[in-house]
């Protein structure tokens, strides 16, 4: 089956003419989740549903959204919804697609999540580099404010609702939930101390649920269809749909939908067309640049979180990033570890300090002018930013690192014993940001 | 008490109230953790990473009993990821692993990261010696550099970035721990330092204007781990270890502060905090610690002077000593007038008081040019530990930011951290609102109706529900006055207090909820109110059984010492205003100034300059040549506080002792021997005893000290109630014109400044405070030139635009620097009318600079919603001041 006929969720509609516009997103079945919840459902109810149909977060965590909400302690107000909609992560970009195509989708399902854990008013933090989103969704809010989707007492049915867009300013920490509220709040951008947990004190010392984009997006799928016809997709650990962003060096990049557990093989080589100019594939990031790397032996590992981790990687945001035979490792780990220093908060000692030492010492690499034990050294450099770090960006930027020289050795010293006449350089579709 | 948790750290088990930091818990086994980015007294971060360890906890069975291992042991189950120490909080159980090999490492990782980037200019450092990265990198850094052969890419930054005329930023020896940052917004509460950029471009900043302005900034040199916030007067003066430092308390003002001096050489280098958690817990003010250099000045006094042919000349202390003695004797006792100051210490006052009192025989004695009103009680002695417990703190008229450094500290850590409801009352708005749950702007002269007002609610509070007060009530109304004092309270109505008062009458109710339903109130109340104010808060004391806890805030450094020791008018005796009319008149022929100085601190100058030039003989005992001196027959060189034993008694009572950090200030001659020296005031006042035939017997201050203990004890305080009433002024203020009030400032740029060649340059200029609608209605901007006139005369200041004064008012400080409030108030009427006449607009630079700031400083992102007309630095509902256009 062609990858345009196989059933979806958030991109069923997505290429419908104009379904950007609240007419023909409502034509095609949009806000009757919402309409049904309001005049169906308690609160309770579609958090129960969101429960039962396992969906799990699908910013990297793969956390439960029912569990994330039940957390919430009930008689504490106000309570805040917030959609983390600040996707950075290097070669991942499904958040993006669907706020800029979709936005009701988004919206729908937010509106629903707030329905679900009690929230009056909603936080939207949307990435301060996607302005176009951000004039999309103000665009797509105002339409749902004319109808009487948001507002007071939103269809006469008692519930007041009220959603506010933020744009950051431009900085890859915000994406971290803490860090995110920081700054909603006004402050540096930085993560913040847990324990507490936002679901305990997060925006403005409330209750706060954090949930992405794609999470949300999926919420008006189940209390339209049910819990049930969520669960016949995927797998039994994570059932459901994920999108893939596929980029790299591969023939048709773009974002797939597809069940959770599908092989990667089978997103590379049917959805995307295969690695590109026939040539062999090399490696490839299954979750976007913070997640390790592996190479093409494990290209029939399911799309799932816990294979994916038995393979020796995170399945995270599943930015599928391929590398064709003839990529320069070297470059690539040079050129992800500028990314990761650049957008280090500078909070913690590991990350802020450590970072410099490794574009350095990668740098002088990548350029031949590498030493022995240079390898050594930076393994155990990023062994003390892994870990240690108050975040997981630390973390993050050590695993490209530590992937690729694992995985990759070779490369690596025949860099250091063969240093090249000229630097090569190789376009990366990751490498176009700065 | 607190529950307490068991916890196990390097196999030892330590047992400390759960919810306390691990850290702390090692520090109590002794076991050392290192650190950076802790300090006990700032929140925990977890920012620097050098603290992590192993940390593990009981592993639990699906029935929630503790699982055992097969020794029956308690099985751990250890966190995968190592753990911030000083983040993480005791429980019962936990397993804390400080010392594996794993811990190691990792602090040799965090190390090495810092040091990559770090100078390791420490042989030129000031902090060399008593930096905590370099004691650090000794006990735990792995000794070699991996990073050494690429030293050539460490960031290469501003080595000298003056935040403040007192402060300057290393950037390349900050560690970016955040203490500085922290401090100033969780201890000082002036949030005026922040971390700026990202990554490893972060540096701190500051952003005020003036930058750094903060009466605390200097604590932030003292808790900077590495050498990157230095002190600018200290800065490459001497290494550390060889300073000899000497324990003593400073008598800048009345918090009884505790001090370490350092010397070197017989030279003051510095001057750093001395932990006192009683007191002032590891923190001094900027005053304390950069204006002390005036001890160490060469325009000091190091001789007598005496008048001769109309000048003064040097003389010895024989002849000085003999003139002052002659004279004594040849007038009647009535016609001598003594009066000292705060600043003298309990030895210098209990002498001098002895020797005008006893020996003299004149009960022209005092301690002040002005009334104040004094502790009626007995402040506990855990005055501090008590307040900071505190559920409600009423301050009336005091201004402590300015006056009490260490109280202000205090009372922002009780308001913020402990949840204390405080209620400010005052005149003006003081800096002290930012913490306050109410704040009572009132007008001038209605304390008393305010506080009747506040009295009447609370007692209501306990009629409305009688079952639940009714014991309180019978325990109250069967006191001697108080069922008078109830009644007398009938016409305080809330509304009609509010309305004298010219407050929100619900934050008058407010308040006095807040009051009824306290248990530990504290009552705190500014040196200059009235007798009146401070019955009307003894009544209020009285109503809840607090009559312990009215403590007035002396600003002077000894003011509780001195009245205690005696130096207050006798039988009959004059003070104050009715003393220097008696001076004019010629009643009092000998005028003898101890530490003070009319014709600043007397309430009308004018009195004061008329009384100084119609005296017969003054006498002044001081520091430096001033416009004092220059009406006096003979000056006598004292002894600063720094050079003399002795002790001193804070605002609260505490007593404490005095050591001789510096010798008296000499002069020598040529070859080094000692041709005269200042002298202490108890020395003085003893040789005047000796020299009128009364030897005291005493040769030491040790031996005064005795003296002083030796007096009676301040009796702890009766709840008594006296009914006061407030009477209305039917003065009015002229159309056209504006109240003055008038305030303390901390830098006030007092005599004192002009020898602190650092602290000097943080004085600002003189101003006046105007209202924000007053100043538009004027067209006087921001810092324009303005002439604030009165009847009595008119000064030239630069206009502060704000709402620190309240409409109709303008606020000036009482002094600062040559612009002295006590040359326009007119002391004959209830308050001072004066006039705003624009002279000049603000410097042109400046209001260039506000509305460059205006247009640049907040960029919003494409589509953001900004109001119209919004501009930096405007309050919603108020529009910023009109910026002159250039």
């Amino acid at each position: 089956m062609a990858y345009e006929d196989e059933p979806k969720i958030i991109h069923q509609h997505i290429n419908v003419p104009d379904i950007r516009k609240i007419g023909v997103y409502e034509a095609n079945g949009g806000y009757s989740a919402w309409r049904k919840a309001l005049s169906e459902m308690s609160g309770d109810e579609v958090l129960n549903e969101v429960k039962a149909s396992g969906l799990g977060g699908r910013g990297g965590a793969w956390f439960p959204t029912g569990v994330k909400w039940s957390f919430m302690p009930k008689p504490v107000f106000p309570k805040y919804l917030v959609c983390n909609c600040d996707e950075s992560e290097p070669g991942t970009f499904s958040n993006r697609e669907i706020v800029l195509k979709h936005p009701h989708i988004l919206l729908e399902g937010f509106m629903l999540g707030c329905y679900a854990i009690g929230c009056n008013h909603g936080y939207i933090y949307v990435r301060g580099e996607m302005m176009k989103g951000y004039a999309v969704l103000r665009q797509a809010l105002a339409e749902a404010r004319a109808r009487g989707y948001v507002g007071k007492n939103v269809l006469g049915s008692g519930f007041d609702l009220e959603i506010t867009l933020h744009t950051g300013a431009g900085a890859y920490i915000c994406g971290e939930e803490t860090a995110l509220l920081s700054s909603l709040e006004g402050d540096r951008g930085q993560p913040r101390l847990k324990p507490p947990f936002p679901a305990v004190a997060g925006l403005y010392a409330k209750p706060t649920s954090v949930n992405n984009v794609e999470t949300l997006s999926n919420v008006a799928y189940i209390i339209r269809e049910g819990a049930d016809a969520f669960k016949q997709y995927g797998t039994e650990e994570k059932p459901g749909m994920k999108i893939v962003s596929v980029s790299g060096h591969v023939n048709r990049p773009g974002n797939y939908e597809c069940p959770v557990g599908t092989p990667i093989r089978k997103v590379l080589e049917e959805y995307a067309g295969g690695v590109w100019k026939g040539k062999e594939l090399k490696g490839f990031y299954p979750g976007g640049s913070s997640t390790p790397m592996l190479g093409p032996d494990k290209l029939d590992t399911p799309l799932a979180p816990k294979a994916i981790e038995a393979a020796g990687s995170i399945l995270g945001t599943a930015g599928l990033c391929i590398f064709d035979e003839d990529t320069d490792i070297v470059h690539v780990a040079a050129r992800l570890i500028r990314f990761y220093k650049h957008e280090s908060c500078g909070k913690c000692t590991p990350c802020r300090e450590g970072n410099d030492w490794l574009v350095a010492v990668l740098r002088r690499l990548d350029e031949g002018r590498g030493k022995d034990g240079d390898l050594d050294m930076l393994l155990d450099m990023a062994g003390n930013i892994a870990g240690r770090s108050f975040c997981l960006l630390g973390d993050a930027a050590a695993a490209p690192v530590v992937s690729s020289i694992k995985e990759f050795r070779a490369d690596f010293e025949k860099r250091i014993t063969n240093p090249p006449d000229e630097k090569i350089f190789i376009p990366l579709s990751i490498a176009n940001g700065h | 008490m607190a529950d307490l948790v068991t916890v196990t750290i390097d196999g030892q088990k330590v047992t400390v109230p759960k919810g306390a930091l691990v850290i702390e818990a090692a520090t109590q086994l002794g076991i050392d953790v290192p650190r950076f980015c802790y300090h006990p007294k700032l929140s925990a971060v977890g920012m620097c990473r050098m603290c992590l360890g192993e940390v593990g906890m009981p592993k639990m069975n699906p029935d929630k009993t503790p699982a055992l291992n097969e020794d029956g042991t308690p099985a751990i189950a250890m966190m995968p990821k190592p753990q911030t120490l000083c983040t993480t909080q005791a429980a019962e159980g936990m397993v804390v692993l400080s010392e594996t090999p794993a811990v190691v490492k990792m602090r040799e990782g965090v190390l090495e990261f810092f040091l990559a980037n770090h100078p390791l200019d420490c042989p030129v450092c000031d902090k060399g010696g008593e930096c905590m990265l370099q004691d650090q990198s000794m006990a735990y850094a792995a000794g070699m550099s991996r990073v050494q052969d690429m030293y050539h890419l460490r960031k290469d930054l501003e080595k000298d970035h003056p935040l403040s005329e007192l402060i300057t930023l290393d950037r390349e020896r900050c560690i970016q721990c955040a203490r500085c940052t922290r401090f100033q917004d969780e201890v000082a509460q002036d949030p005026v330092l922040e971390l700026v950029a990202r990554g490893s471009a972060t540096m701190i900043d500051t952003m005020s204007d003036p930058p750094f302005d903060s009466h605390f900034s200097g604590n932030t040199i003292d808790i900077c781990p590495v050498g990157a916030l230095t002190s600018r007067d200290f800065r490459f003066k001497a290494r550390v270890w060889e300073l000899k430092n000497v324990p003593t308390i400073s008598m800048i003002d009345g918090s009884g502060t505790n001090i370490f001096v350092s010397q070197r050489n017989e030279t003051m280098t510095r001057v750093i905090p001395r932990d006192n958690e009683a007191v002032n817990e590891c923190w001094i003010s900027d005053r304390d610690r950069f204006g002390l250099d005036y001890v160490d000045n060469d325009a000091r006094l190091t001789q007598p002077l005496v008048r001769r042919d109309g000048t003064l000349q040097p003389a010895t202390w024989d002849e000085a000593l003999q003139l002052v003695m002659d004279k004594l004797k040849s007038v009647q006792p009535q016609q001598v007038a003594a009066v000292g100051s705060g600043k003298l210490t309990n030895e210098g006052a209990l002498a001098m008081a002895h020797l005008f009192k006893e020996v003299v025989g004149t009960p022209n004695v005092d301690c002040a040019w002005q009334p104040a009103i004094a502790t009626p009680g007995k402040p506990s002695a855990a005055f501090y530990e008590e307040l900071e417990n505190a559920d409600v703190i009423l301050v009336v008229g005091a201004n402590p930011n300015e006056e009490l450094p260490i109280l202000d500290l205090r009372l922002k850590k009780a308001a913020f951290q402990r949840k204390a409801h405080l209620i400010n009352c005052n005149t003006y708005k003081t800096p002290l609102d930012r913490v306050a749950k109410q704040t009572l702007v009132h007008s001038e002269g209605s304390e008393v109706a305010l506080l009747n007002g506040l009295a009447k609610l609370v007692h209501q509070s306990w009629t409305d529900e009688p079952a639940q007060s009714e014991a309180l009530q019978k325990g109250v109304e069967g006191r001697a006055g108080a069922m008078a004092w109830i009644d007398s309270l009938g016409p305080y109505s809330s509304t009609r207090a509010a309305e004298i008062a010219g407050v929100d009458e619900a934050a008058l109710r407010a308040a006095a909820t807040a009051i009824a339903g306290s248990e530990r109130l504290f009552l705190l109340v500014g040196e200059d109110a009235s007798p009146a104010t401070l019955a009307a808060l003894q009544n209020l004391a009285a109503l809840k059984s607090r009559s312990d806890y009215v403590v007035v805030l002396h600003p002077e450094a000894n003011a509780m010492g001195v009245r205690r020791a005696g130096l207050a008018p006798g039988e009959g005796g004059r003070s104050g205003a009715p003393l220097l009319d008696a001076v004019f008149k010629g009643d009092i022929k000998v005028l003898y100034v101890v530490a003070n100085n009319p014709l600043v601190r007397a309430a009308d100058y004018e009195a004061a300059k008329s009384a100084l030039e119609t005296a017969d003989f003054v006498v002044a005992q001081t520091l430096f040549q001033n416009d004092l001196t220059e009406h006096s027959d003979v000056v006598l060189p004292a002894a600063t506080f720094l050079e003399q034993e002795g002790t001193t008694t804070n605002f609260h009572g505490k007593v404490q002792p005095l050591k001789q950090g510096l010798l008296p200030r000499e002069r020598r001659d040529e070859q080094g021997s000692t041709l005269s020296a200042c002298a202490p005031d108890w020395v003085i006042f003893t040789r005047l005893m000796q020299l009128l035939g009364k030897d005291p017997g005493f040769t030491t201050a040790a031996q005064w000290t005795q003296q002083f203990r030796a007096l009676p004890a301040t009796p702890s305080a009766e709840p008594k109630f006296s009914p006061v009433a407030y009477e209305a002024s039917p003065a009015v203020v002229p159309d056209g014109s504006f109240r003055l009030l008038t305030g303390p400032l901390l830098m006030d740029g007092g005599e004192s400044f002009n020898y602190c060649d650092r602290l000097k340059r943080v004085v600002p200029e003189p101003y006046v405070q105007i209202n924000r609608s007053d100043a538009r209605r004027l067209g006087i901007e921001h810092k324009a030139l303005v002439e604030v006139k009165s009847a009595r005369g008119g000064v030239q200041v630069r206009a502060k635009v704000g709402r620190v004064a309240p409409p109709g008012t303008v606020w000036m400080p009482r002094r600062l620097r040559d612009v002295q409030a006590n040359r326009m108030v007119e002391t004959d009427k209830p308050f001072t009318a004066v006039t705003l006449t624009k002279l000049e607009d603000a410097p042109r630079e400046e209001a260039a600079h506000q509305q460059e700031s205006a247009v640049t400083s907040y960029a919003p992102g494409v589509g953001e919603r900004r109001p119209a007309g919004s501009t930096q630095g405007s309050v919603p509902g108020e529009q910023a001041a009109p910026v002159a256009t250039v």
